[in-house]
Order: C-alpha cells, then sequence, then structure tokens
C-alpha cells in the first residue's frame, strides 16, 4: 500500500513571491499562473518547501491548522507549486519562498486557503505541432 | 529547438528586419510620429500611409515636447519602425536556424539571453521585435488590413514592455483617472469594470489617463498615458454615445474601441491609491479597503498574461507599487454618476 508522501520540494524553478502581512501572492513564472495563500497557507507552503516533512510541519503551527496540513500539502501538489521529494534534483533555477514570521502572539490561524488564477484568456498558447509558411514563420488557424 | 548555427545571430536577423524596412519606406515613404513617453522622446517611423492610420492614432493625446534632462534609469530613447508585407512587397524571413520554438505568449525561445526579444503571433502574423542593445523596436504585419483591432487601439505593447527592463517604469494592465493632478490607478480583470469606471469619471469631469494600459513609475508613483482609446463592451457602450466609436463593425465583436480626444487625455497623473472595480448590480457605489496582496493578484495576474518577458521584474515592481499605495474595491453601482463622486471623496480623503 502506498503511503502519502510526507516530503515535498518546490516544483517550479522559478516561483517568485511576495509576502505581506497576512498573505503571500506567488507567481510560478514558467508557467504564468499565480496563486495567493492566506497567512497559514503561506507558512505551510514555506515550511514545506524549506524541507520539513508533514508531521514537523504540523507540529509548527499549531493544532488548530496542524490537523490541515496533510490535505493543505495535496493541494499545493495538486496544484503544481510542490512536488513530492523522490530523491530527484530540484528544479535548477532561482525560486525562493519568503517564510512568514509568527508574531509570536500565539494567536490561532485561520485553515490555509490557496487561491488559484488562472485567467489566460489572452494568452495565445502555441500548439506543439504546427505548420510553417515560405518565410518560416508558423501557421495556425484562427480558433 | 534549434539555437542559431555559428554567425548567426539574434542582432543579425533584427538587422536584416531593419533593412526590409528601409525598402519599404523607400518603397512607399515613412510616416514619421514623435512623441514624448514619461520624459523619454520615442519616434515611430512608419512605412506607407495606410500603416500608419493603423498604428499612429492611438498616440495622437502625446506631444513631441522636448525631453528633460536626463533622469537615472529613465528609459533611452526609442525608435520604432513599423512596416507591412504587402507595402514593403517583401515578407521577413523568419530566424534560418531550424525549429524556433515559441514559449506561451509567443516569445521566440532561440532569442532568450541576447539583446533581441521577439513575439510572433501566427493567427493575426504580427511580429513586435526589440533590440535592446539600441533601445530599436520593429512591428512588422501581413498588411495594414490585417493589423485587429486591439493592436490598433494599443499598439506596441511589447515593444514598450520590453524597452521598460531595468528601469522603475513598468506598463500595467490598469486604468488611471484623477482630479488636479492626482489619481488612481483601476485594475482588474476583463469585465470587472476598468473601462467603464474610467469613463464614467471622464463624463464626471475627471481628468483621464487611460483605461487599458498605463505606464506606470513604480518609485515615484506616477502613472503616464501610453494611448488615447478606450474599450467598452457593446453592451455599455450605449451608455456613452457621446463617445466616437472608431471600430464597430467586426462580427461578434467583443469589444468597441473608443478615440478620444486628445484634449480628453492628460499625460500623467500622481497616483494616491490602487482601486479594485467590482461590479455589484446595485444602483449605489462605494469603497472598501483591500489588501495589497489583493491588488497585487490582481494586477500581476491582469498583466502579464499580455505581456511577453520579464516576468519576475514586473512581479517585483507591481509588489513595491502595491506596497506604497493603499488599496481599495470600489463596489460599482449601476448609476454611473456616482461613481466619480465615490472616487473624488476617496481622492479627498487621500490628498
Amino acid at each position: 500500500m502506498d503511503h502519502p508522501p510526507t516530503r515535498f520540494t518546490l516544483n517550479s524553478a522559478n516561483l517568485v513571491t511576495e509576502l505581506f502581512e497576512d498573505e503571500m501572492v506567488a507567481v510560478d513564472v514558467d508557467t504564468g499562473r499565480y496563486f495567493s495563500l492566506n497567512l497559514a497557507g503561506a507558512t505551510i507552503f514555506g515550511l514545506l518547501a524549506a524541507g520539513h516533512d508533514v508531521a514537523t510541519v504540523s507540529a509548527t503551527v499549531g493544532v488548530t491548522v496542524g490537523e490541515h496540513v496533510a490535505a493543505f500539502a495535496e493541494e499545493l501538489v495538486a496544484q503544481g507549486l510542490l512536488r513530492p521529494r523522490d530523491g530527484t534534483p530540484a528544479p535548477a533555477g532561482s525560486s525562493t519562498v519568503a517564510l512568514p514570521v509568527p508574531d509570536g502572539s500565539g494567536a490561532p490561524l485561520d485553515p490555509p486557503q490557496l487561491t488559484a488564477y488562472t485567467d489566460m484568456q489572452d494568452l495565445l498558447l502555441l500548439d506543439p505541432i504546427h505548420d510553417v509558411d515560405a518565410a518560416g514563420w508558423p501557421v495556425r488557424p484562427p480558433e | 529547438m534549434a539555437g542559431p548555427p555559428a554567425g548567426v545571430t539574434p542582432g543579425a536577423f533584427f538587422e536584416a528586419a531593419r533593412a526590409s524596412f528601409d525598402r519599404a519606406a523607400a518603397r512607399a515613404g515613412c510616416v514619421e510620429r514623435a512623441v514624448t513617453l514619461d520624459g523619454s522622446p520615442v519616434l515611430i517611423r512608419v512605412a506607407g500611409g495606410a500603416l500608419a492610420d493603423r498604428v499612429l492614432p492611438a498616440f495622437a493625446h502625446l506631444d513631441a515636447a522636448p525631453p528633460r534632462t536626463a533622469e537615472l534609469a529613465a528609459p533611452r530613447p526609442l525608435v520604432v519602425y513599423c512596416a507591412d508585407s504587402a507595402t514593403a512587397g517583401e515578407t521577413v524571413a523568419a530566424p534560418d536556424w531550424g525549429p524556433l520554438g515559441f514559449g506561451p505568449k509567443c516569445e521566440i525561445l532561440a532569442f532568450q539571453g541576447s539583446d533581441v526579444r521577439a513575439v510572433f503571433d501566427p493567427v493575426h502574423r504580427l511580429l513586435h521585435a526589440y533590440d535592446a542593445s539600441s533601445a530599436t523596436g520593429l512591428f512588422w504585419a501581413d498588411s495594414p488590413a490585417a493589423v485587429p483591432w486591439w493592436e490598433s487601439s494599443r499598439p506596441l505593447r511589447p515593444i514598450l514592455h520590453w524597452w521598460t527592463e531595468g528601469t522603475t517604469r513598468q506598463a500595467v494592465h490598469a486604468g488611471c483617472v484623477g482630479t488636479a493632478g492626482v489619481g488612481v490607478l483601476l485594475a482588474g480583470r476583463s469585465g470587472a469594470g476598468k473601462s467603464t469606471t474610467a469613463l464614467a469619471c471622464l463624463r464626471g469631469g475627471f481628468e483621464y489617463v487611460g483605461d487599458d494600459f498605463v505606464l506606470a513609475d513604480v518609485d515615484r508613483c506616477v502613472a503616464h498615458s501610453m494611448y488615447s482609446t478606450a474599450k467598452l463592451e457593446p453592451r455599455n457602450a450605449a451608455r456613452f454615445s457621446e463617445l466616437r466609436i472608431t471600430e464597430p463593425d467586426r462580427p461578434g465583436a467583443e469589444k468597441v474601441v473608443v478615440q478620444l480626444d486628445r484634449t480628453s487625455v492628460v499625460d500623467r497623473l500622481a497616483l494616491r491609491a490602487i482601486v479594485l472595480p467590482e461590479v455589484t448590480g446595485r444602483p449605489g457605489s462605494a469603497v472598501r479597503a483591500a489588501s495589497p496582496a489583493s491588488a497585487l493578484a490582481v494586477l500581476a495576474s491582469t498583466t502579464a498574461p499580455q505581456l511577453a518577458g520579464l516576468e519576475a521584474e514586473s512581479f517585483v515592481k507591481l509588489g513595491r507599487l502595491v506596497r506604497a499605495l493603499p488599496c481599495f474595491v470600489l463596489e460599482a453601482g449601476t448609476d454611473l454618476h456616482q461613481i466619480p463622486v465615490v472616487l473624488a471623496d476617496l481622492l479627498e480623503e487621500l490628498r
């Protein structure tokens, strides 16, 4: 029986993050996908991306949020932000994830939340296989 | 994906395309327009009057004022060459080094790491290229008629974007309106109400910088006008019947294009806030505070898909902007007359 992964690594070689007081905004430069995470989500994401396992992260973030860590990790994987650490090297790039610094108040955090912005309507995605015209430029029929 | 063979460089491709422009200009004549964008001179040279009619009107409001004295991190003077195959009698040949490889925004991947950036739209067959070593841009279309309405309403956008690399300027998918020299940046997804809000404010006596793309100085918090056009959904166009619509007749048009008189557009406003319009369906309008993170998510996720390249730099610049300005949601009501009143009150509080 397969056990769910407990350690993860960043999935993107080029992830840029901005950390605000209680929210993180992240962009995968390679895919153009944007995400926002609340404070609990950013904390979990940062700790997992730094290599801590699920149990350690759960203990770190406190009881209220800790019970959500495993499920949130699955969501981070599903959204392509993390991948299970399987011994293969992390993608070479400049990704760093700013880790929220606890304010020391001990105040319970809200459950972790992740929002993916997938407004790609203005993207003109090229198919991998296309015809080429006489001048050498790709040709793609209008949709 | 093949890279350039020895001796064939992106720079050589760019120079060959430039030479094609020179031949086109010799054949069809050259229309020139000098403008100033955030204090930096921009010279747009177009081969043939027909293409000039598709490229230049959106810049009609920008004066060719003498540039200010050189400032730190100001973009260098930009020269853009525009031509089309029908007028030139020739086509710009694709770089001759095998499969080009394109990114998701049609950027030519083989140019990465060089001074030259380029995107090629294979549906509308538009080429935008930029050589950073000389601050020179090139735009090439199949014909003037083949230039789509959205390109004509905000022309040369990729080139202007690449031109800002390494400066404090950032082309932003946002509108900007204000009063007495100060204003708000209007950010939101397509259909959020940016254009309707901007035009309602224009009608309400506001100063207008733009509704779709503006050039923001993220450190000085100033928005500079790029285009004198506005876009509206057809169902909203009837609410602004006094405006001159220049692109009405397109089957299934998702937007109509409005050409504003140059007296209606100011070249810059000092920013006091970022405002995220949300259409409520209720009559009244109001503002409420928004987080900088939500503003960044909206600004970045709506700007980057429309601008190829420099994504990380753009994200960092927009992050600086949202940290420097208070952010609000505009609950935009159906009574358009209330919108400028609400925003005027907001600007008065922030002045």
